[in-house]
């Protein structure tokens, strides 16, 4: 039998479809994990951080790559802010338990949002994540109407970003957390208007504070 | 913070969950999953019909459903399937599992979406949370649900006008069951305001579908279509909007451009038997009885679900066969005709019977028509049943009963959507002259009224 595959699938589709199949391993990964902890009374919680990590990891680069192709679709949805801020903390929790660094969560949007939950849940993830790193002890997350928009913000009491943004440097050289969520802020249109990153130091925290800005 | 915890291990292990997965490995760790969130009463499914069957049987309180569920169905068609039978209880929380990350997609672009949907992987204190947000907006929404199932309409509107004035995070939400809600109680310029409302924050496809849906009731179809040509531009996945596109051109008298609407989307979705019938009738409307009658064999079938397949469907592939001019076909679809099993019948069920069987030439078909005819001429049947009675009629050459009832299907207006199939049984009678006579005394008579002139007659002059 000749197996032909160039003529049904196109890079995007393995690539997609690979990962698919491996975040539905990562699953069984983490409920054996978590019925072991329960059966023997245990907590691994560096290898939850691990397969979440690894999770977010191949999400954020089929979107990646499918963004520099300019193949990744949006789906907008109203989505109620209280419930999407929530569900990143959740992410990131163990994570930020292993590193001994509070998170305080603050809603201040009642009601729904027009936005591509998917998307804006793995920019909200990456701001945790590297607020996590870089962080002493503290980090907020808070939601707020700002302009006529919706502000999600990530401020934590470290360093502060370094002086040349990676954002601003040319594509391909930042880090991929935020290089992507610049592009999925930009994608997300509004009235003519377009969202927005806006990465800075200072806040009520004095560290980095990331900005993202939806119209 | 925007659940009360209450959905604690005590409260989880009261719950009746029903999981669903193809692959034995995945449907292994959703149900371990639901135990770690303390779930005991689990009952699982690993195929699409187990799991209808399952849901038909009992009830559940949770729902857990893989969106892809293998021999080419999916999570979205078992939702689908479970409301066109109700088999999903107002308060069972439904929802799709998936570890496609493009599954928003799926999302946006059908009109009937689940309570909520989860990523993989996630851990059970994820899905609880899911599972506790969907609880708390079911209740929520609970007295809209009951009454609008009452059919009380203005009390469920009465509901959703105190939910709206209380606090929640809801405000999207009961905009638009507000607006379903007008739209079921024919108030279409009230709903359109409502849609539009909606759109002030965000042009959702769904929400201007909602407003060319009030554009056609309120008969202003070429601002429907304008919309509506819009939406399906830029959200081709949106297949609702084509949907509605189909119907405005049945209403239209374009069956034509609903068979051609109908039949790409019939391809896209090739389990969709709802659509399958829609496509049927378009053919059958446009003249084209070969495609309907493969359309409607493909019904009879394939839709397997217990129940799906009633004696209107029997009776639109038999009206298909007939008008293919394949009497046998008709005769499969519908049986033999036997004059004694027609007295339990309801009256559209007998017309229809005896219309094929006059048709295919059965004698006892025109004695019972015959020896019937006052009664035949004195009740009103469906357009379609009046369309198999006027072929019925014109082959017995009783031009009385053709014209009486074809008048009074052109006088309701519920015409429209099959002139083209009716003209064509006036041309075969050789009668084309007489119907265009009647055509333009009702349309005079109903200008006279103050009634519209039927669009569909307009367009056919
Ligand atoms: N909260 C922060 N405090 C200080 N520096 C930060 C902070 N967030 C990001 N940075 C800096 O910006 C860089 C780019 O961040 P980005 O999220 O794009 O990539 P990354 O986190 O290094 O990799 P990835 O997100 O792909 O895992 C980081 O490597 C770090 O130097
Ligand atoms: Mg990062």
């Amino acid at each position: 039998m000749r197996v032909d595959m160039q003529h049904t699938l196109v890079g995007a589709d393995v690539l997609a479809s690979g990962i698919h199949d491996a975040k539905n391993r990562l699953f069984e990964a983490q409920t054996l994990l978590a019925q072991a902890e329960a059966e023997q009374g245990v907590k691994l919680p560096d290898a939850r951080v691990a397969i979440s990590g690894a999770a977010t990891r191949l999400s954020r680069t089929l979107i990646a790559y499918r963004l520099l192709r300019d193949q990744q679709p949006m789906a907008i949805v109203p989505v109620t802010v209280a419930e999407l801020i929530e569900d990143a903390a959740t992410t990131v929790r163990t994570q930020f338990e292993r590193a001994a660094v509070g998170l305080t969560v603050i809603d201040r949007y009642a009601g729904a949002w027009p936005l591509d939950r998917t998307l804006v849940m793995d920019v909200l993830v990456n701001a945790l994540q590297n607020a996590c790193r870089h962080a002493r002890a503290e980090v907020t997350l808070i939601a707020q109407a700002r302009e006529g928009g919706l502000c999600l913000g990530v401020n934590d009491d470290g360093p502060g970003f370094p002086p040349a943004l990676p954002v601003q440097r040319p594509e391909g050289q930042s880090g991929l957390g935020l290089f992507i969520a610049a592009r999925i802020a930009g994608m997300h249109q509004r009235k003519g208007r377009c969202g927005s990153l806006s990465l800075s130091s200072g806040g009520p925290l004095g560290g980095a504070l990331f900005e993202c800005n939806l119209p | 913070m925007t659940g009360t915890d209450f959905l604690t291990p005590a409260e989880a292990e009261k719950l009746r969950f029903f999981v669903v997965d193809d692959q034995p490995a995945a449907l292994q760790s959703l149900s371990i999953c639901a135990q770690n969130m303390g779930a005991t009463r689990i009952t699982k499914a690993a195929t699409f019909p187990d799991a209808m069957r399952g849901l038909r049987e009992r009830t559940f309180d949770v729902v857990l459903c893989d969106y892809m569920l293998g021999d080419s169905r999916s999570g979205q068609q078992l939702l689908e399937e479970l409301r066109r039978f109700d088999l999903l209880p107002d308060a069972t929380v439904f929802i799709m599992v998936t570890a496609e990350q493009t599954y928003e997609q799926v999302i946006s672009a059908v009109e009937l979406v689940p309570d909520d949907y989860i990523l993989k992987p996630f851990s059970g204190e994820q899905l609880r949370v899911r599972i506790e947000r969907a609880i708390l907006k079911k209740r929520f929404f609970s007295g809209v649900y009951r009454l609008r199932r009452e059919k009380k309409l203005d009390e469920a509107l009465g509901e959703l006008a105190a939910l709206a004035a209380g606090k929640s995070n809801y405000g999207v939400d009961i905009l638009r069951h507000k607006a379903e809600t007008l739209q079921m109680a024919r108030r279409p310029d009230e709903a359109r305001a409502v849609y539009e409302e909606i759109m002030r924050g965000f042009e959702y496809p769904w929400a201007r579908v909602g407003v060319a849906q009030s554009y056609r009731v309120e008969e202003r179809y070429e601002e429907a279509k304008a919309l509506l040509d819009e939406v399906a531009q830029e959200s081709p996945n949106y297949l609702a909007a084509q949907d509605l596109q189909a119907q405005i051109a049945l209403d239209l008298g374009e069956p034509e451009e609903a068979a051609r609407i109908l039949g790409k989307l019939a391809v896209r979705t090739p389990r969709n038997y709802v659509r399958k019938r829609q496509l049927a009738f378009a053919a059958l409307a446009n003249g084209d009885a070969g495609q309907a009658l493969e359309v409607m064999n493909d019904v009879l079938a394939n839709d397997s679900v217990a129940g799906a397949v009633t004696e209107e469907d029997r009776q639109q592939a038999a009206r298909a066969a007939i008008a293919a001019d394949m009497p046998e076909e008709a005769q499969k679809a519908l049986g033999g005709f036997d004059a004694d099993q027609l007295a339990g019948l309801p009256p559209d069920d007998r017309v229809a019977r005896i219309a094929a069987g006059l048709r295919v030439g059965v004698q006892g078909a025109e004695d019972y028509f015959r020896e019937h005819r006052d009664w035949v001429r004195d009740t009103v049947f469906r357009p379609l049943t009046t369309m198999d009675l006027v072929g019925s009629a014109l082959k017995l050459q009783d031009r009385e009963l053709a014209m009486l009832h074809t008048e009074r299907l052109l006088r309701t207006g519920d015409m429209r959507q099959i002139f083209k199939a009716m003209h064509r049984i006036f041309v075969d009678a050789g009668l084309e002259e007489e119907f265009r006579s009647l055509q333009r005394r009702v349309a005079l008579q109903r200008a006279a009224a103050g009634k519209a002139a039927d669009p569909a007659a307009a367009l056919q002059n």
